[in-house]
């Protein structure tokens, strides 16, 4: 049958099927998207990211260059050098995959994928282990007081501290504000060294939790992916990294180290996991819709249906409180 | 046929050619999460940069350690903010603390000409004279000299930028604007710490530098 007379939905499934059998193609343009959207924004790399990324876009076999990788760690190397005490530790990792990607196709096309899938499954299993053993060496960490802290002044982390943690509305920005106080309050004539926060004291099992549940995963990903190749460690592990992409980041949308993770996470997925394949694909989508301000598009929608505009505008006219006037 | 197998081979898994490439970029993970590991150690440096993956394992991230930084004058201390130009600078000081970049920060600041803006204080000024003298306001130059100092370093509150600034180096940016006279400036670095039990957070100040006023540098 010819391609032209393929229903279009057929087609896209083959090329799909395509891209999973061989997938260093689709690994290479979505590290070229993460790289311009969630690349740095500073000037000198974010120019020529997009002009390279440009053309990827018109020469396909451009991402598949050594040359193209190398560059592309160079900039974002330069980036993180540059700017290290701001630089977040997932701009590393993008800059060794980079580098993983530049070795890989600097391969004969029959050793890359084997290649790109023990790198990527190192890389993993490092981040996941050196995550554990700072978490492990910290007293604050182990103690509980990272969560609390956490939970009562991160506004990432607000909508979950409220769903869980029964924290009421508007503690987190009354919290801040005391933390700014202290940070850059000045108030003449008086010292203020210390500032006590408000959680609602609902927060202790929910912090207990999220301490040790965080241990547990990672630590258990570190591992699982540092033993050998077997087909029920393989399928925990992807399955383990998988649950820790979809829990975590619902709660800290931290887009760029998701994305990160689960294109690692593919790429160490053998030729015939095609199922893991399309869930880290679906995952990586799931990052960036986690990213979204739900509750501020729900709270809008209750607002407009408790009020809508129309009647708001009645409403003060006939009282005479008209907002124009 | 074998001259093009030949050179395939040396990338064969379990070559030295073939590992060299697999492990480069771990290798270079390990290399640098060791040397954070160092430099967190020895020289202070937050775990949550630095690439060693410490992140979200401490409440000591580098927004938990703050500047504060005064001009000293004659009639009293006025806190103001370091201006962009010296932000990465203080951003490293607070990500990897040490005496020398305090000193150098210090230094610079001392080094800067600091302006304050006469509008806002017209504001105030004004505001203030309205509560002093019913409902008419007045303008500034009517207002007695202590009056307007009463008010001039007064409180603020957090979020709120100073009004005191550095002066730009472009001089047409610095019209509306009247030099503040000061002969110091001094910095603080500051850390956040948690108790869990109290729910109480306390600032500590870990670091401080005065640094006399110095001419300008053009």
């Amino acid at each position: 049958m010819s391609v032209f007379r393929m229903p279009p939905l057929v087609r896209a499934t083959e090329r799909l099927d395509q891209e999973l059998r061989e997938p260093l193609d689709l690994l290479a343009l979505l590290t070229v998207f993460m790289l311009v959207v969630a690349g740095p924004q500073i000037w000198y790399f974010h120019t020529p990211i997009v002009a390279m990324a440009v053309c990827a876009m018109c020469f396909r076999s451009l991402v598949r260059t050594t040359q193209f990788w190398y560059l592309s760690a160079t900039l974002i190397g330069t980036v993180v050098y540059l700017n290290w005490e701001g630089a977040d530790n997932h701009k590393y990792l993008i800059c060794y995959w980079c580098l993983a990607l530049c070795c890989a196709f600097s391969m004969p096309p029959k050793y890359r994928e084997q290649g790109i899938m023990t790198t990527s499954r190192l890389l993993l299993a490092l981040c996941m282990l050196l995550s554990v053993a700072w978490k492990a060496a910290t007293p604050d960490y182990l103690n509980g007081e990272f969560f609390h802290y956490t939970l009562m002044i991160d506004e990432r982390f607000e909508s979950f501290a409220r769903w869980f943690g029964s924290l009421p509305q508007g503690v987190v920005a009354d919290n801040r504000q005391l933390i700014g106080l202290l940070q850059n309050g000045h108030l003449r004539g008086i010292e203020v060294s210390s500032v006590t926060l408000d959680d609602a004291g609902g927060m202790r099992g929910l912090v207990g939790f999220m301490t040790w549940w965080t241990i547990l995963i990672e630590g258990l990903i570190g591992l699982l992916f540092c033993l050998p190749d077997r087909r029920w460690i393989n399928r925990t592990r992807n399955t383990c990294l998988l649950l820790f992409a979809t829990t975590t980041y619902a709660v800290a949308t931290v887009r760029g180290f998701g994305w990160m993770l689960m294109m690692l996470g593919f790429a160490q997925c053998k030729r015939e996991q095609k199922g893991f394949k399309l869930a880290y694909l679906g995952t990586f989508i799931l990052v960036q819709l986690y990213a979204l301000p739900y509750e501020a598009v729900v709270n809008t929608m209750l607002n407009y249906f408790e009020s809508p505009p129309c009647c708001r505008e009645l409403v003060s006219l006939l009282t005479g409180t008209f907002p124009l006037l | 046929m074998t001259a093009s197998a030949e050179p395939d081979e040396t990338f064969r898994p379990g070559t030295w050619d073939y590992y060299r490439r697999v492990l480069l970029a771990p290798a270079c993970l390990c290399l640098v999460a060791g040397l954070h590991v160092y430099r967190v150690n020895v020289h202070d440096q937050s775990p949550w940069k630095g690439g060693g993956f410490g992140m979200f394992s401490t409440v000591d991230s580098p927004p938990a350690r703050y500047l504060k930084v005064y001009l000293l004058t004659d009639e009293g201390e006025i806190p103001v903010e370091l201006p962009d130009r010296l932000s990465k600078r203080a951003a490293e000081l607070c990500t990897a603390p040490n005496e020398e970049k305090l000193d150098y920060l210090t230094e610079q600041a001392a080094g800067l000409s600091w302006k304050s803006d006469r509008r806002y204080w017209q504001k105030v000024a004004t505001q203030f004279n309205v509560l002093r003298a019913g409902e008419r306001p007045i303008d500034r130059r009517y207002v007695e000299p202590p009056q307007i100092m009463s008010v001039r370093f007064e409180p603020r509150r957090p979020g709120e930028k100073s009004a005191v600034v550095a002066a730009a180096r472009d001089m047409s940016l610095n019209a509306g604007y009247e030099s503040v006279t000061y002969h110091a400036v001094r910095i603080e670095l500051w850390r956040l710490a948690f108790e869990s039990d109290q729910k109480q957070v306390h600032g500590t100040r870990s670091l401080s530098c005065t640094k006399s006023r110095t001419e300008p540098s053009e």
